[in-house]
């Protein structure tokens, strides 16, 4: 098992924003949350990428404890995320952004003493990301005038570049027109071979193709799990939240 | 690019080497003090920059590190041994402390509330510095003597000095090039833009920001103990807020994150300090500020954003062009 969490629970006042999650992801899955607004999906995220801590509840990834972690040691340790809202660094080069995540990957990652220009590992390791987001022609721009979907590719390839064991994205597909959604879902299957995934969608065909696994939160509490066919047959996610005809 | 700013580089300091050769016989004895002390504060500010330009926190209290070397070089030079080297490495030694417990507290802080932090370290720096009569109080510190080299070889002559400080900001421009350049330097950068961003890729950012507080600070630290070597003579002013003020109108009206700009920004205040200061008398800085309030509306990006627009809008051909047809 890649990542496992227990009994997840988050108060803020009195405010049950997650009640007793639980979670196991196994190695190579692509794994879907899925829920109506509020239902607490991206504060799950947060607290398993360390941005909150929860009140009560563990996470392991790979066995490890990484509960009240630092978001940076987490990053570390394997967990790389996407943010709802696009997170780049806006005012520099594509080329750049990849570097910056890329370099993380080696032992000179934060280095006063080695030069940028004579690091060939980490060009080379950003160069082949950008072939796969397809931003390759694009790369000596600054990442505030890429197109929004541009701008997301970019932030799963940033993503990426940091050879994650395991990959959260937060609506990759936001905002996005039908043709580069097209992309992104290609993008996020090739990268499924390799990595195991999980996403948090609104997009309901785009889960149901995508995803092995499909996990059901509403209002802080996980109603459904299961395999897409099971969970879309689910009376009681029908009724919250894919609608009944 | 890179060509280009090399050959800039070498010109301009193939300028400064010969500039003393001049004195006396072009031009008076004063303008070699002057370019000191544009050297003096391009350090410091070369450091500034690396703090606010590359890594997006301004500090309004980068004169207590200056301050701090000015002192404890003045003490150790007066006291124990007048040998320059013994000065600049108190001061360095002290300045790693004070950088390293300042950068722990100053961490926790961003943006408005990081400024006000820094400015108030400073105040406090000031305010012990005025009144604490071991160390001079308000008077300051006068008669120091003038340092030597190393024992027999004195730097009291200005040519002298001239050319020991013009080695240390060229020592420091490369030191800064290089910070820029490493990977800790793209790292910085990347937290100017997004600091979120940069955590999440697995960068401990507080410890990138610590580690940058304090390296900039050490370059304020060599600034003040040149600046006492320059001047026999320190007071409670090198801790002033406003000499930190300066600082930053140096830093914007160059050009943030630069390296290049902020050098620049600091010799136009200086030579505008001294013109101004002969027609406007105390009322120069009234224009300094003018001159601040209009960069910050029009050209934010200060001197190398107009020359950066200049060049690459082709703005300078069109210019030419225009001056030819008529």
């Amino acid at each position: 098992m890649l990542l496992k969490a227990e009994n997840i629970s988050l108060n803020i006042g009195g405010l049950h924003i997650l009640r007793d999650v639980n979670l196991e992801i196994e190695k190579g899955d692509i794994t879907s949350i899925i829920g109506p607004n509020g239902a607490g999906k991206t504060t799950l995220f947060n607290v398993i990428t360390g941005r909150i801590s929860p009140t009560n509840g563990k996470v392991w990834l790979k066995g490890k404890n990484i509960t009240n972690l630092p978001s940076f040691q987490i990053a570390r340790i394997g967990i790389a995320r996407s943010f709802q809202i696009t997170n780049i660094f806006a005012r520099m080069s594509v080329f750049d952004n990849v570097c910056i995540a890329a370099q993380t990957n080696f032992p000179f990652r934060c280095s006063i003493f080695s030069q940028v220009s004579k690091d060939l590992k980490t060009s080379r390791k950003a160069e082949e990301i950008l072939e796969l987001i397809g931003l390759k022609t694009v790369r000596n721009k600054l990442a505030c005038e890429l197109s929004h979907g541009d701008q997301r590719r970019l932030e799963i390839g940033m993503s990426l570049a940091i050879e994650p064991a395991f990959l959260m994205l937060d609506e990759p597909t936001s905002g996005m027109s039908p043709a580069e959604t097209e992309a992104t879902i290609d993008l996020i299957r090739s990268v499924g071979k390799e990595v195991t995934i999980c996403l948090i969608e609104h997009k309901i065909n785009l889960v149901m193709t995508l995803s092995n696994r499909i996990i059901v939160l509403n209002l802080g509490e996980k109603i459904a799990e299961g395999r897409p066919e099971d969970v879309a047959s689910d009376d009681k996610v029908q009724r919250i939240y894919l609608g009944t005809t | 690019m890179v060509r280009f700013r090399k050959f800039v580089e070498v010109a301009i300091l193939l300028f400064l080497v010969l500039l003393p050769l001049g004195s006396d016989r072009l031009f008076s004895d004063f303008y070699i003090a002057l370019f000191l002390r544009i050297f003096i504060f391009g350090i410091l500010i070369l450091g500034f920059d690396l703090l606010s330009g590359y890594c997006g926190l301004v500090s309004f209290g980068h004169a207590m590190f200056f301050g701090t070397g000015a002192y404890v070089a003045a003490i150790a030079w007066k006291y124990l041994n007048n040998c320059v080297w013994l000065g600049i490495l108190l001061g360095l030694g002290l300045n790693t402390i004070i950088g390293y417990v300042l950068a722990l507290l100053c961490v926790r802080t961003r943006t408005i509330y990081f400024v006000f932090l820094t400015f108030a370290f400073s105040q406090f720096f000031f305010v012990t510095a005025n009144s604490w009569r071991l160390i001079g109080g308000a008077d300051g510190i006068a008669g120091i003597p003038s340092p030597t080299l190393i024992p027999g070889i004195s730097l009291g002559s200005r040519t002298g000095f001239y050319y020991f400080s013009l080695a240390f900001l060229v020592i420091a421009y490369w030191v800064a090039r290089r910070i820029v350049n490493s990977h800790f330097g793209r790292v910085l950068e990347g937290i100017r833009e997004n600091e979120e961003r940069a955590k999440f890729l697995g960068y401990n950012t507080s410890l990138m920001i610590r580690r940058v507080f304090l390296i900039s600070g050490l370059f304020g630290s060599l600034a003040g103990a040149l600046m006492t070597g320059f001047q026999p003579f320190v007071s409670p002013y090198y801790y002033h807020w406003s000499l930190s003020g300066e600082f930053v109108i140096m830093e914007i009206l160059g050009g943030m994150g630069t390296l290049v700009g902020p050098l620049m920004g600091t010799a136009i205040v200086i030579f505008m300090g001294d013109i101004l200061s002969t027609w406007f008398k105390e009322a120069w800085m009234l224009c300094l500020g003018a001159i601040y309030v209009i960069c910050i509306l029009y050209s934010p990006e200060g001197i190398t954003g107009i020359i950066k627009n200049i060049s690459e809008t082709g703005g300078l051909m069109k210019l030419l062009n225009r001056l030819r047809t008529n």
